[in-house]
């Protein structure tokens, strides 16, 4: 089903007059309102005047999360803080989070984007839907969530972490639908399997995202529970979940591209790639009031494809994600950097800042050790001592990281070094 | 009169302690006797050995993490209800650990405790004889 048929299914001349009504109005708000954007528009000699359309887009600055977190935590918001009235917040690449902020117009575009999403996947208002993201600070929890309520399908606001209560509630609820991570429905499919309990659910749909996945996950998805899955994309910085998502074709991503004009550049020379090249997904927010992002770069690798789809909507497709242009790894559909380990560690002073983060798919679950050197400085001649410690690294990397983490300790310079750039990271995670 | 300890920082991983054992040898330090604590992913080794600091620089010298510290040997005599005796004098004491120093003819505990000092003058005033580094390591 098509949620709004006139901006999904807009003609390309009607969605350009729209496009560009809308990037001239962004640019002149952001201009007026956000120092950072003014002094980066005069710093190459642009005005407000000077961007009549999006052919035009092209002649911005780039804006990227280090800027995100040079203006750290409200500096780049369009509205006087008292028109927020939520605000989300993702991993920065050091101590810092990231901080986006939403109006109440904001709140309802969102929601509006998550229904288009829910309805390209077969919801309707008829559904009960279990959110099984993380609720709080991330915005995959509440985004799907108030989707899901705007559309009006049920909505159980489960949350992540307990499998066995959340198939009891799918039984007893007769739960149609679930948005969680693919991983986790791969988590959950295993217990199905396991508890021999498939007969009694009424599961069809499923709406997956916050990690990349693969075609074969998605099918194995839908062979071990017999439904249908569907991949969803957002960032924070740009919305949260529902930025696009797959129709029943599955020929890539529908981005909303009435509120998300999307651009692949080339991540080394910043310049403008064709159609179907793979490159940097770039997005420019054209009605954001809270937050709004000029030329974002999203550091998510893709190409895209134009052209109407099967299914009738003529939003341009977001093909399968290749990778990140950046360090970011996705664990558990936590954002997290490297760097925000080695800070952890320098900030608590215990170990040597030398570490390694080994992450692997036990189960379908992710895992995340982190191997630490320990010199003797930081530890006495009892067990407990060193165990202490462990537990100490531990706690201060799930309080930097959010994310629950094994850590192990090493003798001291057994961590491989390397000439120039170190590599502090090793993914065994076969996407495949 | 405390011994000193060589603690050494040991990875869970194949010929770690053969290489505690190489360097020691390379040296000519003598090991009295040793105890080796153990968690999933490392051990501590406690070594009292013949030259304590030699041991330290010369393991350290190698890249391990060591650490030397204060514990006490005690000479108990070597036949039954022995060590239970000089456990009753300590009754009142936490040890944190201990393990045993023994040859042919005599017998000696190594004890870490945390109220060192006191320890010390309560053993000593249970007839036990403390020994110094020369004396375990003779």
């Amino acid at each position: 089903m098509i949620w709004n048929e006139t901006k999904e299914c807009m003609s390309a001349d009607e969605k350009l007059t729209l496009q560009s009504a809308r990037l001239v109005k962004q640019v002149d708000r952001v201009y007026h309102n956000v120092e950072y954007y003014r002094k980066r528009m005069q710093s190459v000699g642009l005005e407000p005047g000077d961007i009549k359309g999006i052919e035009d887009l092209k002649k911005l600055p780039y804006t990227t999360k280090n800027d995100l977190r040079d203006y750290y935590p409200f500096g780049l918001f369009a509205v006087p803080r008292e028109q927020i009235v939520r605000v989300h917040a993702s991993s920065g690449t050091t101590g810092k989070a990231t901080v986006v902020g939403y109006t109440r117009r904001d709140i309802d575009i969102w929601a509006e984007c998550v229904a288009r999403c829910l309805a390209g996947a077969g919801v309707t208002s008829k559904d009960i839907i279990q959110v099984a993201y993380g609720y709080g600070l991330f915005t995959g929890g509440l985004g799907a969530h108030y989707g899901a309520e705007y559309m009006g399908a049920t909505v159980v606001p489960q949350s992540t972490g307990n499998t066995k209560k959340l198939l009891t509630m799918m039984q007893d609820f007769g739960v149609t639908a679930i948005a969680c991570t693919p991983s986790y429905l791969l988590h959950i499919a295993e217990v199905v399997k396991e508890e021999g309990i498939l007969d009694e659910l009424k599961l069809k749909v499923a709406i997956c995202g916050a990690e990349p996945w693969t075609e074969n996950m998605r099918r194995m998805i839908e062979e071990e529970l017999h439904i249908k899955a569907f991949d969803i994309y957002g960032l924070s910085e740009i919305m949260g979940p529902g930025v696009a998502c797959d129709c029943e074709f599955h020929k890539g991503l529908h981005i909303h591209d009435d509120h998300f004009y999307p651009e692949i550049i080339d991540p080394k020379t910043f310049e403008p790639v064709g159609e179907g090249v793979t490159g940097e997904l770039v997005i420019t927010t054209l009605t954001k009031e809270g937050l709004p992002l000029i030329r974002y770069r999203t550091k998510d690798l893709t190409s895209i494809e134009y052209g109407k789809c099967d299914c009738g909507r003529t939003q341009p497709r977001i093909q399968k994600f290749t990778g990140r242009s950046d360090d970011m790894l996705i664990i558990r559909g936590v954002n997290v950097f490297p760097s925000q380990v080695e800070a952890a560690l320098l900030e608590m002073g215990e170990t040597t800042p030398n570490y390694m983060m080994i992450v692997d798919r036990v189960d379908h679950q992710d895992t995340l050790e982190v191997q630490v050197e320990v010199d003797e400085s930081y530890f006495d001649d009892d067990m407990r001592g060193l165990d202490n410690l462990s537990n100490k690294v531990k706690g201060a990397l799930k309080q930097a990281l959010g994310l629950a983490v094994k850590v192990k300790l090493v003798e001291p310079k057994t961590l491989p070094r390397y000439e120039g750039k170190s590599v502090h990271v090793i993914d065994n995670r076969k996407l495949e | 009169m405390a011994v000193k300890q060589v603690t050494v920082f040991i990875g869970n991983k194949e010929g770690r302690i053969e290489k505690v054992t190489e360097i020691l040898k390379n040296n000519s330090i003598n090991i009295s006797s040793l105890s080796l604590a153990e968690s999933v992913d490392f051990g501590l080794l406690r070594l009292i050995v013949s030259e304590p600091e030699k041991a330290k620089d010369a393991l350290k010298a190698e890249g391990l993490s060591v650490r030397l510290s204060d514990v006490i040997a005690v000479e108990i005599s070597n036949k039954p209800g022995s060590l239970h005796e000089l456990l009753t004098a300590l009754v009142d004491f936490n040890i944190e650990y201990m393990y045993v120093l023994s040859s042919a003819d005599r017998a000696s505990m190594v004890m870490k405790i945390k109220d060192y000092e006191a320890a010390e003058s309560v053993i000593s005033t249970s007839g036990f004889k403390i020994l110094s580094q020369s004396e375990v390591c003779r």
